[in-house]
C-alpha cells in the first residue's frame, strides 16, 4: 500500500512543523521527516533483479519506496553516514571528496524519485535549489517579459562610474546569498542591500573582486509571491512608509511594522510568472517583485526553498493546510 | 489627499471595521490595536475601497465631503488608510478561514481534594489530541514533588505553553519557583493567587511571568471575567470569533471533582476521569462540541458589541438561563457604550 510521505527538511524549519501537524491532523501515519543535520543508513538499491527495489533507514524506521505516496523536498539535503577508509589517512581529504562525489550520485537517484516510479507525488527539488543560479533566473525573467532591473556584475571602477552615471542612484547585493561573518565570538551580517555612493566607488581601486550592482527602482510597494504548483499566493508590503525598510525589507522596522495585506496579481503579471516558473523547472518558489512609482513590476529574485509562513499566517492563506492536502491527496 | 480624483482610499485589510450599537471600532489585527469611531461613521467607513474620490464627490454634498476627508485624514494618519488607483488588486483578508491543526487546542485541568490525577495519562491523550496550551489550577496550597509529578511528562509533548495558577504558599516561592522554571522550560505563566502583596516579574530563564496576586481565589467561580485586559487583536482570536465561541472552541477541561468538561465551571460532564479518558470524550461524546459553536453573533449583547472579535467569552456564568446570554461578568453596556461600575 502507498501509504509514507517523505519529507525532507531542516531542524530549525517551522513550516515543516506546521504542514507535518496538519498530516497527522488529517490522519496521515506514516510521515518521514529527515532533517539535513541527520544522515541517514540505506539499505539497499537494487537494479535490474527480478525484485527492483530501494530502500533506506532513518532514525530505526525504514523508507521504502514501493510504499511511498508522496515527497517533498523542503529545504536541506540528505546525508550519508560517515565511514573510515582504512590506511587511506594520507590522502584522507582526497578519499572524503571522492566519496562525497559517489555519495551525490546515490543521493540524486534516491531524491529522483520521479524517475524512479512516476507515480509518486513530487513537491521541490533539491537539484533545482542546488544549481539555481540568480543570475540565470534574471536573464529568464527578462526573456519572458517581466521587468528587471538594469543589473551589471563587474570588475571595474569604470563601469561602476558609469552605471552610476546613467542611473543616478544605485545599489548593490550579494550575488549568491546574503553572507554572515564570523569574527571574535559575534556573527556580522549585512543589511542585504546597500546604497552604492559616488563617494564610495571613487575610493575603490580600479579593480576589484566581482560585484552587482543594480538601478535603484523608486517603489510604491514590494510583492512577494509565494508560487506552488501553477498557484501564486502574493502579498504587498508597504516597505515605503518606513525610512529604515525603503531599501531592504529585511531592515525590519519594529516600532511601526510594515503594512503586509493580501495582493491580487495583474493577470498578465501572473501568466508570466507562471511562464517564468515553467521555464526555471520549479513547482515551488518565492519570488520577490516590486511594484514601481512608474506603475510597472519589477522582478528581483526567486527563491526554490524560500519561506512562506510569514505570508501565510499574514494573509490568512493556510499555505501550510495547503501543502498538507497536496501531500496527502498525492497530487496537486 | 482628496486632489487626485481617480484614487481609492482604502483601509489596509488587515484594519477591519466592526460594527457596534453605539460605538464601533476599527481592529488593527496586524499591530494589534484599535481605533474607536462612532457608528454613525460606520457606514462610510463601509464605504471605503468602493468608491474613488472622484464618485465620493459626487455622492456626497460639500460639507458632508470635508467632514470624510477630515475622517479619512486622520485614518491616513493614524496608517489604517491609504489611497490608490487599483483598488482590486488588495482583495479583503478571508476572515471566515480558521483553522487549526489539532482536535483540541487548550486544557484547564483543576487540581482537587478528593482525586489524585494520574497526569501520564492525561498529558498522553492531550498530545494525541494536538493540545498546546495547558493551564493547570490548584486551589490548596501542594507541594513541590506535587507539581514535579504533574509536570513530568510535558516536555516530549506538542505542548507550546503551561501556565500554573496555584494558591501562594511561604513554601512555594523564590527557590522552588526557579527550579520549576528551569526545569520545565514550557512554563510560560505561574500566577500565585491569595499572596500578601502584588508583584510580578520575568524568571531567572526568561521565558515564564511568575505573578503574586492578592486576589482571593477558592474555586473555579473565579473564571469568567470579561475585561478589556484579555482582548486578543491577533488574526487567530479574530478569525476564530467568526464561527466559533472565544473560550470554549477545542478546549478540554477537568474539574476539581475530576470530571471532564469543556470548562470546569460548566455544569455538564461527559463522565469522571476515572473511568474515561480524555480521548475518548473529546473524540466521541455526545455533545461534547456542540457550544464550540456559540459565536459572538449569536449571543444578546454581545452581538451589538463592537469588541465582539476580540474579546474572550465565558458560557458558564450568565446573566440568564438562556445558553446565548450575555456574560454575566461583563461591565460594558453596547447600547450606552458604557463601562457600569
Amino acid at each position: 500500500m502507498r501509504d509514507t510521505i517523505l519529507i525532507i527538511s531542516e531542524y530549525s524549519d517551522v513550516s515543516t512543523n506546521k504542514v507535518m501537524e496538519y498530516l497527522h491532523h488529517h490522519g496521515e501515519k506514516k510521515v518521514i521527516r529527515i532533517n539535513a543535520e541527520d544522515v541517514i543508513n540505506l539499505n539497499g538499491i537494487d537494479l535490474g533483479t527480478d525484485k527492483s527495489s530501494v530502500s533506506i533507514s532513518y532514525l530505526n524506521r525504514e523508507i521504502v519506496y514501493d510504499e511511498m505516496k508522496s515527497i517533498w523536498y523542503r529545504r536541506g539535503d540528505l546525508l550519508c553516514g560517515k565511514f573510515n577508509a582504512y590506511g587511506t589517512e594520507a590522502i584522507e581529504s582526497q578519499v572524503n571528496r571522492f566519496l562525497l562525489e559517489e555519495w551525490r550520485v546515490v543521493r540524486d537517484f534516491l531524491l529522483g524519485v520521479k524517475r524512479i516510479d512516476s507515480s509518486v507525488f513530487v513537491l521541490g527539488d533539491l537539484s533545482k535549489e542546488e544549481y539555481c543560479n540568480k543570475l540565470h533566473n534574471l536573464n529568464i525573467a527578462h526573456t519572458v517579459g517581466i521587468k528587471i532591473p538594469p543589473t551589471i556584475i563587474t570588475s571595474r571602477k569604470s563601469e561602476l562610474e558609469k552605471f552610476i552615471n546613467l542611473y543616478g542612484i544605485i545599489v548593490t547585493k550579494a550575488i549568491s546569498n546574503t553572507p554572515t561573518f564570523h569574527f571574535e565570538n559575534s556573527n556580522y551580517s549585512t543589511r542585504g542591500t546597500a546604497i552604492l555612493t559616488a563617494e564610495g566607488i571613487n575610493k575603490l581601486p580600479d579593480r576589484f573582486f566581482p560585484i552587482l550592482a543594480q538601478k535603484y527602482i523608486d517603489k510604491v510597494l514590494e510583492v512577494r509571491v509565494f508560487y506552488i504548483k501553477g498557484d501564486c499566493y502574493a502579498m504587498a508590503i508597504f516597505s515605503q512608509d518606513s525610512e529604515k525598510t525603503k531599501i531592504d525589507y529585511r531592515n525590519y522596522d519594529h516600532e511601526q511594522a510594515n503594512r503586509i495585506v493580501p495582493f491580487k496579481l495583474p493577470t498578465i503579471v501572473k501568466q508570466r510568472i507562471l511562464k517564468l516558473m515553467r521555464a526555471l523547472d520549479l513547482d515551488t518558489g518565492s519570488l520577490d517583485l516590486i511594484y514601481t512609482t512608474h506603475n510597472e513590476f519589477v522582478f528581483l529574485e526567486v527563491n526554490p526553498c524560500g519561506q512562506f509562513d510569514w505570508l501565510s499566517y499574514n494573509c490568512n492563506y493556510y499555505i501550510e493546510r495547503r501543502i498538507a492536502k497536496m501531500l496527502s491527496n498525492g497530487k496537486n | 489627499m482628496f486632489t487626485n480624483d481617480d484614487n481609492y482610499p482604502m483601509l489596509y485589510s488587515c484594519c477591519l471595521p466592526v460594527k457596534g450599537y453605539k460605538n464601533s471600532i476599527i481592529c488593527d489585527i496586524q499591530r494589534q490595536s484599535y481605533i474607536s469611531i462612532p457608528s454613525t461613521l460606520y457606514e462610510i467607513t463601509m464605504d471605503i475601497g468602493k468608491y474613488s474620490i472622484g464618485q465620493l464627490k459626487m455622492k456626497y454634498v460639500d460639507e458632508d465631503i470635508e467632514i470624510i476627508e477630515l475622517y479619512f485624514r486622520y485614518l491616513w494618519e493614524q496608517k489604517y488608510l491609504f489611497y490608490t488607483p487599483f483598488p482590486s488588486s488588495f482583495p479583503k483578508l478571508d476572515i471566515g478561514d480558521w483553522d487549526e491543526s489539532s482536535v483540541i487546542t487548550n486544557a484547564i485541568i483543576d487540581i482537587g481534594e478528593d482525586i489524585a490525577y494520574n497526569f501520564k495519562d492525561i498529558l498522553h491523550d492531550l498530545n494525541v489530541l494536538g493540545c498546546r496550551q495547558l493551564q493547570i489550577r490548584c486551589y490548596s496550597i501542594k507541594s513541590l514533588s506535587f507539581f514535579d509529578d504533574a509536570l513530568e511528562n510535558t516536555d516530549s509533548n506538542n505542548l507550546d505553553a503551561i501556565e500554573l495558577i496555584i494558591a501562594y504558599s511561604a513554601d512555594i516561592i523564590d527557590i522552588p519557583i526557579e527550579y520549576l522554571t528551569n526545569k520545565y522550560p514550557l512554563l510560560s505563566r505561574i500566577v500565585l493567587f491569595n499572596a500578601p502583596l502584588n508583584n510580578q516579574y520575568l524568571s531567572g530563564t526568561g521565558n515564564c511571568l511568575i505573578v503574586y496576586s492578592t486576589q482571593q481565589i477558592d474555586d473555579e467561580t473565579h473564571c469568567g471575567a470579561i475585561s478589556k485586559d484579555f482582548f486578543s487583536f491577533n488574526i487567530k482570536a479574530f478569525t476564530e470569533s467568526q464561527n466559533w465561541n472565544s473560550c470554549l472552541n477545542r478546549k478540554i477541561s477537568i474539574d476539581k471533582h475530576g470530571l471532564i468538561k469543556n470548562c470546569p465551571s460548566m455544569k455538564r460532564s461527559y463522565g469522571s476521569i476515572v473511568e474515561k479518558s480524555l480521548l475518548e470524550v473529546a473524540l466521541s461524546a455526545n455533545g461534547f462540541k456542540d457550544l464550540w459553536h456559540i459565536k459572538k453573533d449569536d449571543i444578546s449583547g454581545c452581538k451589538d458589541c463592537e469588541y465582539r472579535y476580540v474579546c474572550s467569552d465565558c458560557r458558564a456564568y450568565l446573566d440568564e438561563d438562556s445558553m446565548y446570554s450575555k456574560p454575566v461578568k461583563c461591565r460594558y453596556d453596547p447600547y450606552e457604550a458604557i463601562h457600569l461600575e
